[in-house]
């Protein structure tokens, strides 16, 4: 993507600079080339990509069939609680824990507004109703911190509505679930 | 207004207007598929983008005939636009025919 992006602007950038450079050189290029080539030729096949791209990896973000680990992020103005069904003992925290290297289904609610679930590192975000349940499956490939925001305005405190997701080695997460320290 | 120079203004938004509504209603028709369960759930909506990609190549291939220089103009921006909206339609309403609907 990012080598895309590059690729994409050094070709801009030529062109722009050859048009105050060597101007002579696009002289013979006319208006409707330029509005057929570079608003229509150029931009549809690489917006088609990005889109087919978007939807498979959309696909692969559902949550189909069973995963080992689970966790619920509840929204609230403006903080998130997460838990974890499995262990209902574990202190509902602003923190969600995770095992890296393994999918997790996160069930997303709201009490009160409409929010949005977002962790840009990880892919997808989802929608946190109130009164509906929405899952959205996340996978840290890497342990490490991962910051998530409100991804839908939800009200005077909606900047502030940040939560942190930590991604732990799977043995590490398991003594975590089991009550041990991390 | 003269009568022509309305029809070629109704004309340029025609297109646009209709898959406005149609992104709305695949939108509606999908979610409404989901909460009920509907068994010909991607056939409705197979039948949906069906009618929606058909009702926007009318004006996209049917140009208005013209009584004026204002209407002349305006059909041909019109019939451009709703080109447009025809391949705007066909291909961001496609993927409702095969993408998963319901989790």
């Amino acid at each position: 993507m990012l080598a895309g992006a590059a690729v994409l602007t050094a070709l801009v950038l030529a062109l722009l600079t050859m048009a105050y450079l060597r101007p002579h050189r696009l002289a013979g290029v006319t208006a409707g080339q330029w509005i057929v080539g570079g608003g229509l030729i150029l931009p549809i096949p690489i917006l088609m990509l990005l889109t087919g791209t978007a939807l498979v990896l959309g696909e692969q973000l559902l949550p189909r069939g069973e995963v080992a680990y689970r966790a619920e992020a509840r929204a609230e103005q403006w903080a998130w609680r997460f838990s974890y069904p499995d262990v209902p003992g574990l202190p509902v925290s602003e923190t969600l824990h995770i095992p890296a290297g393994e999918p997790v289904d996160i069930a997303v609610t709201s009490a009160d507004v409409i929010h949005a679930f977002w962790v840009p590192r990880l892919g997808g975000k989802i929608d946190a109703i109130p009164g509906h349940r929405n899952v959205i499956r996340l996978q840290a490939d890497e342990p490490g911190i991962y910051r998530g925001i409100c991804a839908e305005f939800c009200g005077p405190g909606h900047e502030t509505m940040q939560f942190r997701v930590e991604a732990h080695d799977l043995e590490t997460f398991k003594s975590m679930m089991a009550g041990a320290a991390p | 207004m003269r009568q022509g120079d309305k029809i070629a203004l109704i004309s340029l938004v025609a297109g646009f207007t209709v898959w406005s509504v149609g992104f709305v209603a695949l939108y509606g028709l999908q979610a409404l598929g989901c909460a009920y369960g509907w068994p010909t759930h991607r056939a409705v909506l197979i039948l949906a983008y069906g009618i929606l990609v058909a009702v926007l190549a009318v004006p996209a291939f049917w140009p208005l005939r013209s009584d004026g220089e204002a209407s002349a103009t305006l059909s041909v921006a019109a019939l451009w636009a709703n080109r447009a909206a025809l391949g705007a339609g066909v291909l961001v309403f496609l993927p409702v025919t095969f993408t998963s609907t319901c989790v």
